[in-house]
């Protein structure tokens, strides 16, 4: 018999026992139900919240707080570039993250477009490195205000609505995601122990000593003018917000435009104009070639509260926690009569102020350490603080020399590793160990949290295999009945030249059909079920911030799985009916009136 | 065509059961042949081992002692696959209880030896032979329909075209008219005959009615499972 015969006879003969086969393919289907609809919401929770939460390849370290004494191991108190550097040559190590807390109090007000009124709080504020979540930003963006490209045509860029750009024929929005970079600023300084690491004081301010040279990773572009590192340019355009192109010849370089307020409280105003001051140019700048006011889109970052003289710096970027955003619109806008926000996408492009230094907790800092800056959302990431803002590093490295000098400004709270594949964590993390570096109570958790989910995925892939294996019995006896029923059938087949091989395959083929079929619906079903419980946990959970629209992850091999445990588990229970219907004896049955 | 030496057939059961005054077996020491193009008639009361014989013979039956060679192969050596493809072939069988699939249409009855059969071609035209086989025992108009719509003499015809199918040089019939009357019986007696004249097929029939035995070019008469005549 022919394998196309053996799929012919079986095809044509699997309606026949339709009713036997539904009651023995219920198991196969409940059971393949089971397994796909655990195994894809395993998937789906591993990927679209615990990766999200805790991406798997990367681990957040910091120190140990108990020392190892006695052991002759130097375990480091700090967490600074040297321990970076050594972190960085780990075998397995693609990248050391670093963080840093604010490491002094400050105030924030701001959030009357969003929420009413202007909101007055303490402010917590971390810096992380831009590099380490650029794409987590633009996929969260794009996932809360859709597509970069929308899909209209324009043939301007005022065809794209405020912000956005007419590229080749097709709308680009406006995206946010990679504004999150240190926009530069300038810092005050007495000495250098007043500016970050790498910085050096020199007339006044924090300035990158050229040393031996410009070097560095981010050296493109740059220059040694007049003792001073700074990026080379043509025109303003190749500067940041803030700078002019200034200088001639070989001098003629970035250099932040120097301004000065009217009144060193209007740095407090909302008024954007005030706020913008007037631009004091530099002695011997030739009249006209700098604009009057800071530039659009900047202000006039004072030094210090006390001074009205300053420099002119964008706005610092910042990152909300989406947990934020659940924590108000549950409790603040309630108990404090806010307006309740929608979802995230109203908060990006918020601006707001912190005050370095002041603190409804504690004790201010004195008058000269307290300055005001200003601050933009321009996203959000479940890396970013959760009770608090999370600027880049850069930023937050600024302020804590100018509030608390170099050394905090050179050590980090946390230190993310990433590793280029999930397997070199353990690896990592034991090296790192004897750096004094241990994983950050959220690794941990992050840990546990995916050991749990395995044991629970193994839980429940055992109870579906159960419920197969029971599925498989039930086939067994539906089949031991169909073979008696059709012995004629075969014992005719026998006669007319089948193969006891023929028989046993035709049995098997139809276990397999009907396990290829009780695995589709069960797949079928376990999809379905998968949308009522998505749309049961959307009515239940409102719009948590961060929580995935779809939690289930039906990926080729989950539908495969399915199937496959469903036509194993009907291959088993069909093999010894299979054996029976061969050894059907086709000369007593045939001789049979 | 069909050689058989000293074959002898014990039921399971059947030996243990001996000293009671019943059969100690249902062939005793079987010795015949038949020669290519005959019509052998194999006759004897019930019980006497004539479907048995032809359940050896036909190879539906392997648990035997003796030697038995049909269209020159040793069945006791043939594996599984080539006895199968030896009835697939070479042998055709009628049944006194026709032995029809009730959920298959007639013409699917009768195409059913072309689907175990060896090459995917042979079974796509098969319909063809299919149709050609019916016309020949005067069933052509009854393709489509259901065995269950048919008399037991057209059953029986059918059931000869479905052995008829793949062109046997040895059909086997165990008392085919057995279960129909005596014009019916007759009309499939006469299929049988012009298969034998026209085609040359061997035909070996077992029978205990009188009219078909005298049809016959020879005929062995079994008795308790001995040749007693032939
Ligand atoms: N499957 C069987 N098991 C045991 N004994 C059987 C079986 N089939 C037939 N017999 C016995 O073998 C003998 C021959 O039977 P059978 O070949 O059917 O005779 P016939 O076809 O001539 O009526 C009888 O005694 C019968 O009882
Ligand atoms: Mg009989």
């Amino acid at each position: 018999m022919t394998p196309r015969a053996q799929i012919g006879l079986i095809a044509r003969f699997l309606g026949r026992s339709r009713g036997h086969f539904a009651f023995a393919g219920v198991g196969l289907v409940v059971g393949s139900a089971t397994l796909a609809f655990f195994l894809a919401l395993s998937l789906g929770i591993r990927e679209r919240v615990l990766n999200r939460l805790y991406p798997v390849n990367q681990a957040e370290l910091v120190v140990e707080t108990v020392r190892l004494f006695g052991l002759g191991i130097e375990v480091p108190s700090r967490l600074d570039e040297a321990s970076l550097a050594a972190l960085r040559t780990l075998p397995g190590v693609t990248g050391a993250y670093p963080k840093q807390r604010s490491r002094f109090q400050a105030v924030l007000w701001g959030g009357r477009e969003v929420i009413g009124r202007d909101a007055r709080v303490e402010a917590f504020f971390d810096g992380l490195d831009p590099a380490l979540i650029r794409e987590e930003l633009r996929a969260s963006e794009i996932e809360v205000m859709g597509p970069e490209h929308p899909g209209t045509a324009c043939a301007v860029d005022g065809d794209c609505g405020s912000g956005g750009r007419c590229d080749a024929g097709a709308c680009l929005r406006r995206t946010w995601w990679d504004g999150f970079r240190d926009p530069g600023g300038r810092l005050a300084c007495r000495a250098d122990s007043g500016c970050p690491p790498d910085f050096a004081c020199r007339g006044g301010r924090c300035v990158v000593p050229c040393g031996e040279g410009c070097g560095g990773p981010s050296a493109a572009g740059v220059a040694c003018v007049q003792g001073e590192c700074l990026r080379t340019c043509a025109t303003d355009a190749s500067c940041d917000p803030g700078e002019a192109c200034q200088g001639a010849g070989a001098d003629r370089a970035c250099r932040r435009l120097s301004c000065r307020l009217d009144d060193p409280r209007d740095a407090e105003s909302d008024d954007a104009e005030r706020l913008r001051g007037r631009v004091v140019p530099p002695p011997g700048a030739a009249a006209g070639s700098l604009p009057d006011r800071c530039p659009a889109g900047t202000y006039c970052a004072t030094d210090t509260v006390l001074l009205a003289t300053g420099a002119c710096e964008a706005p610092i970027p910042v990152l909300l926690s989406p947990f934020l955003l659940e924590i108000y619109n549950r409790v603040a806008a309630t108990a404090l009569d806010l307006r309740r926000l929608s979802g995230l996408e109203v908060l990006v492009g918020v601006p707001f102020a912190m005050k370095y230094g002041e603190s409804y907790f504690v004790e201010d800092d004195s008058w000269e350490r307290r300055a005001i800056r200003r601050c933009r959302v321009v996203g959000f990431s479940q890396k970013a603080m959760d009770f608090g803002v999370t600027m880049p590093l850069g930023a937050a490295q600024r302020a804590n020399a100018m509030l608390r000098g170099r050394d905090a400004a050179s050590e980090f709270t946390s230190v993310v590793v990433t590793t280029a594949r999930n397997e070199d964590l353990p690896r990592m993390i034991s090296d790192a160990q004897v750096l004094g570096l241990v994983p950050a109570p959220r690794s941990e958790e992050a840990r546990k949290a995916a050991n749990m989910l395995l044991i629970l995925t193994l839980v429940f892939a055992l109870v579906s295999l159960v419920i197969l294996g029971i599925s498989a019995i039930n086939i067994t006896h539906t089949f031991l009945m169909l073979v008696t029923e059709r012995r004629v059938e075969i014992a005719v087949y026998r006669a007319v030249g089948a193969r006891l091989l023929d028989i046993r395959l035709l049995v098997l083929g139809e276990a397999a059909a009907l396990g290829v079929l009780g695995g589709m619906v069960g797949v079928a079903v376990a999809w379905t079920l998968g949308r009522l419980v998505n749309m049961v946990a959307a009515s239940l959970l409102g719009r948590v911030p961060g929580a995935p629209a779809d939690l289930f992850l039906f990926t080729p091999w989950v539908v495969l799985a399915g199937m496959a445990c469903a036509v194993l588990f009907a291959l088993v229970g069909a093999w010894v009916p299979a054996g029976r219907a061969a050894r059907t004896d086709p000369a007593t049955v045939l001789s049979q009136g | 065509m069909i050689r058989v030496e000293h074959l002898v057939k014990t039921y399971p059961g059947q030996a243990a059961e001996a000293e009671d005054g019943r059969l100690p077996s249902a062939l005793r020491d079987v010795s015949l042949s038949v020669a290519r193009g005959e019509f052998l008639a194999v006759v004897g009361r019930s019980g006497s081992g004539k479907t048995t014989l032809l359940n050896v013979v036909g190879g539906l039956d392997r648990a035997w002692t003796g030697r038995v060679e049909v269209a020159g192969q040793d069945l006791a050596r043939l594996p599984d696959r080539d006895l199968s493809l030896l009835r697939n072939r070479t042998l055709g069988f009628v049944f006194q209880a026709f032995h029809l699939l009730p959920h298959l249409t007639i013409l699917e009855n009768v195409t059913l030896p072309a689907w175990f059969g060896t090459s995917d071609r042979d079974r796509g035209e098969a319909e063809g032979r299919a149709r050609e086989a019916l016309e020949r025992v005067g069933l052509g108009n009854r393709a489509s329909d259901r065995p269950t719509r048919l008399s037991a003499g057209e059953r029986q015809r059918v059931a000869v075209a479905r052995a008829l199918l793949n062109r046997p040089a040895i059909l086997l019939c165990d008392e085919p008219t057995g279960n129909l009357d005596a014009s019916t019986g007759a009309a499939v007696l006469d299929i049988f005959l012009e298969l034998n004249r026209r085609d040359g097929t061997t035909l070996v029939i077992a029978t205990h009615e009188p009219r078909v035995s005298e049809a016959a070019g020879r005929r062995i008469v079994l008795e308790a499972g001995r040749m007693v005549e032939g």
